[in-house]
């Protein structure tokens, strides 16, 4: 992204979508964090477990309390988990898989969540099985990622369209939201964290070789962009 | 710094054999919490600060199964992995780390670890892998001690199940003691 377009989110998740296309930026937040990573991990960890023993003692009509301790902990905990992943180096698993099946596996799962929201939802998909080689785990995490933070932003009966096709040698997505016209990240409801989906995505697509692209000019665009075949030896 | 070489020593004899965990972390809240979270869920439990103690106690006691952290202060989880392996190569060893799974830190060690968890620990997934570890054949009889049948009886008594070197067992009423 350029600097513009990662203009067009702010705080936290625009800076590190910033900082996703540098290697070297990357490198250094990363040494920077390494302490503090062990950490955070180390208190999260403990608090995890106080909450659970917690929960095991604590008389049954106050479960609804404790359930929403449990998902703000969880929050906490999955905001922890991706900015550290986009800091962190990134190591790929990759498989040789149709391009399709990364969508297929999605495409229900997605369905659900914005028809939970009366969003519609379309998946446009090419006829034609193109193989590529790219980790399908670390690439699944990253459209999740944004198909959830999409689904909880949409507007009621608004339109999501995704379509996928394959140009020359890149796999090319392209996520358009006509009614969009900015775009809220630091929206996360009050004591609640940043959502980080978009540079989450970023980040995993450059250490796929590819690149994310945005657009607020004609509703929202995202177009992301990585080799068929980015893993290959 | 310790001018001695620590060992362990109990005022009493210790109980019937007794198939137990030994939790082995830096971080205090952390330890506490899991071996709270083992205990409750019928698991015992001996819980070590630093993998020197756990070391020293294995020399007493064997346990059933080891749990311990990944990066630890002079000796880390790994080293730890490797001298157990060597030492009693029928135990059980599951590491927790804050790193990723993949990471070059920690990608050697799967030959070590019957299992790597990353913290913040899924209570539930760690209780089910532990009580699976307790019951397989595979461990090695645990809760004989290196030397006979008997601890050595040396030092100072306990104080209550927690003591001031780290190591915490929770048979309360056998208290165990790390003396210098």
């Amino acid at each position: 992204m350029s600097d513009s377009e990662c203009n067009l989110v702010r705080g936290l998740a625009g800076d590190l979508l910033k900082i996703t296309a540098s290697a070297e930026q990357l490198s250094t937040l990363y040494e920077t964090l390494g302490e503090f990573n062990h950490l955070v991990r180390n208190r999260l960890n403990s608090l995890k477990l106080s909450i659970y023993l917690a929960r095991q003692d604590g008389p049954k009509h106050l479960d609804e309390y404790w359930a929403e301790l449990d998902r703000r902990y969880r929050t906490i905990e999955g905001f922890v988990e991706r900015l550290q992943t986009i800091y962190r180096p990134m190591s790929l698993t990759p498989m040789r898989l149709t391009v399709g099946m990364l969508f297929d596996d999605l495409h229900a799962k997605w369905s659900k969540g914005f028809e939970s929201r009366q969003v519609r939802f379309m998946l446009t998909s090419p006829s034609d099985q193109a193989v590529g080689h790219f980790d399908p785990i670390r690439l699944g995490q990253g459209l999740d990622a944004l198909a959830a933070w999409r689904t909880d932003n949409a507007k009621a009966n608004s339109l999501v369209h995704v379509e996928w096709h394959v140009a020359g040698e890149d796999v090319v997505v392209l996520w358009r939201e006509p009614e969009v016209t900015c775009l809220p990240l630091d929206d996360a409801p009050e004591g609640d964290a940043p959502c980080l989906a978009l540079p989450l995505l970023a980040r995993i697509i450059t250490a796929h070789g590819g690149r994310l692209d945005a657009s607020l000019e004609d509703g929202l665009l995202l177009q992301l962009r990585w080799p068929l075949g980015a893993c290959a030896a | 710094m310790r001018t001695a070489p620590l060992c362990i020593s109990t005022t009493t004899t210790l109980p019937a054999a007794r198939p137990f965990i030994l939790l082995v972390d830096d971080h205090e809240p952390s330890l506490r919490g899991l071996s709270e979270v083992m205990e409750r869920a019928g698991l015992r439990c001996v819980a070590a600060g630093s993998p020197a103690d756990a070391l020293v106690y294995c020399n007493t006691r064997r346990p059933r199964v080891v749990v311990t952290d990944l990066a630890m202060p002079e000796i880390d989880g790994g080293t730890l992995g490797r001298l157990l392996q060597a030492r009693y190569p029928g135990i059980p060893l599951v590491l927790i780390t804050g790193h990723d799974l993949d990471d070059p830190a920690v990608v050697p060690l799967r030959s070590i670890f019957r299992a790597i968890l990353t913290k913040p620990l899924e209570p539930d997934e760690i209780l089910c892998l532990v009580h699976g570890l307790m019951a397989s054949p595979e461990s090695s009889p645990s809760d004989e001690t290196s030397d006979g049948t008997k601890a050595i009886a040396k030092g100072q008594g306990g104080d209550g199940g927690s003591t001031s070197k780290g190591i915490r067992t929770s048979e309360s009423s056998h208290p165990l003691t790390l003396t210098e």
